[in-house]
């Protein structure tokens, strides 16, 4: 057998070339200037998670642009550390003091903290266009050099996103507030930049009667959409001034997307889930649907935040879609009273159909069969797929001592012909009663 | 007038002298590891008092990932005028004498040396009781308050003589106060282990009580609730200690919650992980209501000997055993007198199982039904004849617990019974009809049954839900399923918001299946807590611990909260 060895060691060595061909051109692209080809690349170069990338980049990282060099950083941390840890033993000493970093941190958080001098002195030597870029390649190293280097960006800030990243960064290695991170903050205060000044603000937000607390309300009253920026610098385990909350509550209402007012009533919910109930439900009448939607899911995930009489009332007052969350919301309080309201909705015409028919799969009964296999038909092949999926979980879960294989129905939901398919599922539905 | 008031306080007194005193009139809310030092460290007054406080701990991964030496240090700085005339003392559990910082008002050598003593977490079996007797002679003589700490996220199952070492901290005036993690309704992961290696002198326990007081091992159950319910209170050989020498006890558990979970061990039919229960908030004087007592175990067997519930549940426990319905006896048995402990035997195998001899099965199963009904009866006349308030409420909802599982046990016996008549031959049939898509046959080819399998599927949304489940038995079985569905509703109305509806919802509905010769895994065992607001339970994993005996190499788990 030994006189293979070299045949087979040829034929991988092929094989390598072969794949470093077809990945060399998408990594000189990462060196693009043009930022469309350099995403593109770097997507098709994720996707195929190649090792054989790792010389390429060996080879062109350090020429690549800054935005370039850190989707080459991205590809390496996606191959093990042993195909990589050479190179970044290389790319420790680069000129960049982003690759410096970037490969130090890898190394420290595989267990090499003699790497972590290195990291710090890049930090500290990272130009302003780099230190965001630093930023989000130290994750998960706690260690009090690094976390004093991260430190020192406070003293000048480019801007408030870096002034957020930074103190988000500090927060797990520093558990509880450093009074050097304290003192740093309080000079932010001074800052000419509201949107840093707002930062530092959250950040030292406290209880009742806390002036920078009462400060922040004042700002966010006056511009609500600095709230998204900051939320995450409060702290769950410090109950926040009333009037901030109030605050906070106001500018919630301003969200312009569902999962704004999702992060919000985490935060909410961890100071006082009472008020967060109220707020959101205040937010149920908002002119902006996204928002009357998020607060409605919102509720539904707060034990009480909506209770079974108003969940009821809705099923019959409100619009397609809140009576769907409703039927949903009560379907998970062990009530199926919206089932009818749901099977009904089911045989009108309407964008709510995809959601239906999700719904509906949430119910284990034979009632909510019978819409279902309807949907399996719609025009729209997303409800289609939708009803599809959720009518195999459904049948596996009513019939759990038969074994399904539903590809042999002959149905696909992408399919322009499927009358076959939807006779086969039928048929077996009308008959399952009679074959046991 | 007066002597009225005067007589009607004697007799309120009186009565309530009666009750012994539980396990909630010594725990402490919440489940932060700042609250409870606050209150240790900071002392009865606002004002600098003399004491002397030893902080016993023991150093295990989960105490160092909670960030107790942090935590410590912050409480030590914000309770420094209070500490001002206070001797702090640190004592490390494993340690050769336990003490390693003498009690001292330099209190910067007890944090660093407590820093220093958490960079070594300890991953073995400890013997916490044994080095609680050493560190309470390590108090100086003198006037002031002497309070211990005792900080203890794993080791309070490793029991050794608890009474001894409650007598010895009171009469040496010692107040122990205790930070520990959630122990398990009336756990009975040890006694269902027995050989489990141990440090010598120790015996493995680890539930609330003091004796298990809720049958575990229940037919086609695939794990006892007892194993995965949070009991809202500590291990009863920490409660003990504190409700001994005058102190308390906080429960530790970590921020991060998961969201609510089903089932543990078991497949739910009716969601995907959405469920929002109605009864997943607990009611804290209902949990604080059914909690264990908190005396000696002498007086435990004593208090439950005469309590009516106690004494019809452990009979029926027994005969249930004897019957094959339980795999487990009490290991308490009642008589004229009072109650003992008795040695724990298992209780009697049907062999429903190991062989896919379906028919004998069947029949097996359907006599043991039979008894199941039988004994459900009896313990149901028998609940029917005590007064209403005669009795302790934990052991009342223990006795109405065991009724409801002998009804679930019934329909799992009559389901399993029409599987071996109706499903489990026909898979095997030669000749039988293939059936219509997209449903095809259960089995694959030409393999041959060696056994039964089965899984459970969960009761967290109820009964009712099952009437539109296709189960072995069809029709037959819907009475059947009604009366478990009105045993577990009237509980639920009662118990629901409780450690005890809780555990009912860990039980399950049993699927069956035939097994082919093959390879077979080990189940990880899963440990409970409950929130810090005991808003609602949640069933976190945790890692189990090594060591054990001077042997070493056994393997367990870790007890209480915390992942």
């Amino acid at each position: 057998m030994t006189f293979l060895r070299p045949q087979a060691a040829l034929l991988a060595l092929c094989a390598t070339l072969a794949a470093q061909q077809d990945l060399a051109p998408l990594v000189d692209q990462l060196g693009s200037t043009d930022h469309g080809q350099r995403s593109q690349a770097y997507n098709d170069l994720a996707r195929k998670r190649d090792v054989a990338v790792v010389p390429l980049l060996g080879k062109r990282i350090t020429t690549f642009p800054l935005a370039g060099q850190q989707y080459g950083v991205y590809l390496l941390q996606q191959q093990p550390i042993d195909a990589t840890r050479t190179l970044y033993e290389k790319l420790t000493n680069a000129d960049a003091a982003f690759l410096r970093a970037a490969a130090a941190a890898q190394l420290a958080r595989n267990g090499d903290r003699s790497k972590l001098p290195i990291l710090q002195k890049a930090i500290t030597k990272a130009t302003a266009e780099e230190r965001s870029y630093v930023l989000n390649c130290v994750w998960s190293i706690e260690d009090p050099g690094v976390a004093s280097a991260l430190r020192s960006y406070l003293d000048a800030p480019g801007s408030a996103g870096l002034v957020v990243s930074v103190l988000q960064h500090l927060r797990p290695s520093e558990k509880t507030r450093s009074p050097e991170t304290e003192r740093a903050v309080l000079a932010l205060l001074a800052n000419p930049d509201l949107a840093i000044r707002a930062a530092a603000l959250a950040w030292l937000a406290g209880g009742p009667g806390d002036a920078h607390a009462k400060e922040l309300a004042k700002v966010l009253r006056a511009t609500p959409d600095r709230l998204w920026q900051i939320l995450f610098l409060f702290e769950a385990d410090r109950k926040l001034d009333p009037d901030l909350l109030d605050a906070i509550g106001t500018a919630m209402a301003k969200a312009t997307a569902k999962h704004q007012i999702s992060q919000v009533t985490t935060m909410l919910r961890a100071q006082n889930a009472d008020f967060a109930v109220t707020a959101l439900r205040s937010l149920l009448t908002n002119t902006n649907e996204e928002v009357r939607k998020g607060a409605l899911e919102a509720l539904a995930t707060i034990p009480g935040g909506l209770d079974q009489p108003t969940l009821v009332r809705m099923l019959t007052d409100s619009a397609p879609e809140q009576q769907l969350v409703a039927a949903a919301t009560l379907r998970r309080m062990d009530d199926a009273s919206g089932l009818p309201t749901v099977i009904a909705l089911a045989g009108k015409k309407g964008n709510h159909l995809a959601e239906t028919a999700r719904v509906l799969g949430g119910f284990r009964c034979e009632d909510a069969v019978p819409p279902l296999l309807t949907l399996l038909d719609d025009g729209d092949a997303n409800v289609r797929q939708t009803a599809w999926q959720n009518l195999q979980t459904q049948w596996r879960d009513l019939f759990p001592y038969r074994r399904f294989d539903f590809a042999t129905s002959g149905y696909d939901p992408q399919s322009a012909s499927r009358s076959a398919g939807l006779a086969t599922l039928r048929s077996w539905w009308d008959a399952r009663k009679t074959k046991r | 007038m007066r002597v009225a008031l005067v007589l009607g306080f004697l007799l309120a007194s009186s009565l309530v002298a009666q009750q012994p005193p539980t396990a909630a009139s010594v725990t402490e809310p919440g489940r932060t590891l700042a609250r409870p030092l606050d209150i240790v460290l900071g002392g009865p007054s606002t004002t600098p008092q003399e004491r002397t406080v030893i902080v016993v701990v023991d150093p295990a991964a989960s105490l160092v990932k909670a960030g107790f030496a942090t935590a410590f240090a912050t409480a030590v700085q914000q309770n420094q005028k209070q500490l001002a005339n206070t001797k702090l003392g640190l004592g490390v559990v494993g340690q050769k004498g336990v003490l390693v910082v003498p009690p001292t008002t330099d209190h910067s050598t007890v944090l660093t040396q407590l820093r220093s003593s958490l960079d070594r977490p300890a991953a073995e079996f400890q013997n916490v009781y044994a080095d609680l007797r050493t560190a309470a002679a390590a108090f100086p003589s003198g006037s002031g308050d002497r309070v211990l700490l005792l900080v203890t996220l794993e080791n309070g199952d490793v029991e050794d003589d608890v009474e001894q070492t409650a007598t010895l901290l009171r009469k040496a005036r010692i107040q122990v106060e205790v930070l520990t993690s959630e122990a398990t309704l009336a756990d009975n992961y040890w006694a269902a282990r027995p050989d489990q290696d141990k440090p010598r002198g120790t015996t493995l326990t680890g539930p609330d009580t003091a004796v298990i007081d809720l049958p575990w091992g229940w037919l086609f159950q695939v794990r006892a609730a007892n194993e995965c319910t949070p009991a809202g209170f500590a291990m009863w050989g920490l409660t003990r200690l504190a409700a001994a020498t005058g102190g308390r006890v906080f429960l530790h558990a970590e921020a991060s919650q998961t969201a609510h979970q089903c089932a543990v061990f078991a497949r739910c039919l009716f969601c995907t992980g959405d469920h929002m229960p109605p009864d997943d908030a607990w009611s804290n004087g209902l949990v604080n209501q059914l909690g264990p007592l908190a005396t000696s175990r002498g007086d435990t067997y004593a208090a439950l000997g005469s309590d009516p519930y106690f004494r019809a549940m452990v009979d029926t426990w027994k005969a249930a055993a004897e019957a094959g319905l339980v795999q487990s006896q009490p290991g308490i048995r009642v008589t004229t007198a009072g109650a003992a402990p008795d040695r724990a035997r298992p209780g009697r195998d049907l062999d429903l199982t190991d062989t896919a001899s379906f028919d004998r099965h069947r029949k097996r199963a359907e006599e043991a039904a039979q008894k199941a009904q039988q004994l459900g009866d009896e313990l149901q006349q028998q609940l029917d004849r005590i007064d209403a308030g005669k009795g302790i409420p934990r052991e009342e909802a223990a006795a109405r617990y065991t009724r409801v599982l002998l009804q679930l046990t019934r329909v799992n016996l009559l389901t399993f019974a029409a599987w071996c008549r109706d499903i489990a031959p026909a898979q095997f049939a030669k000749n039988a009809p293939a059936p219509l898509a997209p449903e095809v046959p259960a089995v694959d080819g030409e393999q041959r049954p060696a056994g039964i399998g089965f899984s459970n599927f969960c009761l967290c949304h109820g009964v009712r839900p099952f009437f539109a489940i296709e189960l072995p038995g069809g029709e037959a079985l819907r009475p059947e399923l009604e009366k478990l569905d009105q045993l577990y509703t009237t509980f639920q109305s009662r118990y629901g918001k409780s450690q005890f509806g809780y555990a009912l919802r860990r039980n399950g509905i049993a699927q069956f299946w035939v097994t082919f010769p093959g390879i077979a895994a080990k189940l990880p065992r899963n440990r409970p807590k409950s929130e810090n607001d005991q808003t609602g339970p949640i069933t976190p994993r945790r890692p189990p611990r090594e060591g054990g005996s001077s042997a070493g190499g056994s393997s367990g788990p870790t007890t209480g909260g915390g992942k």
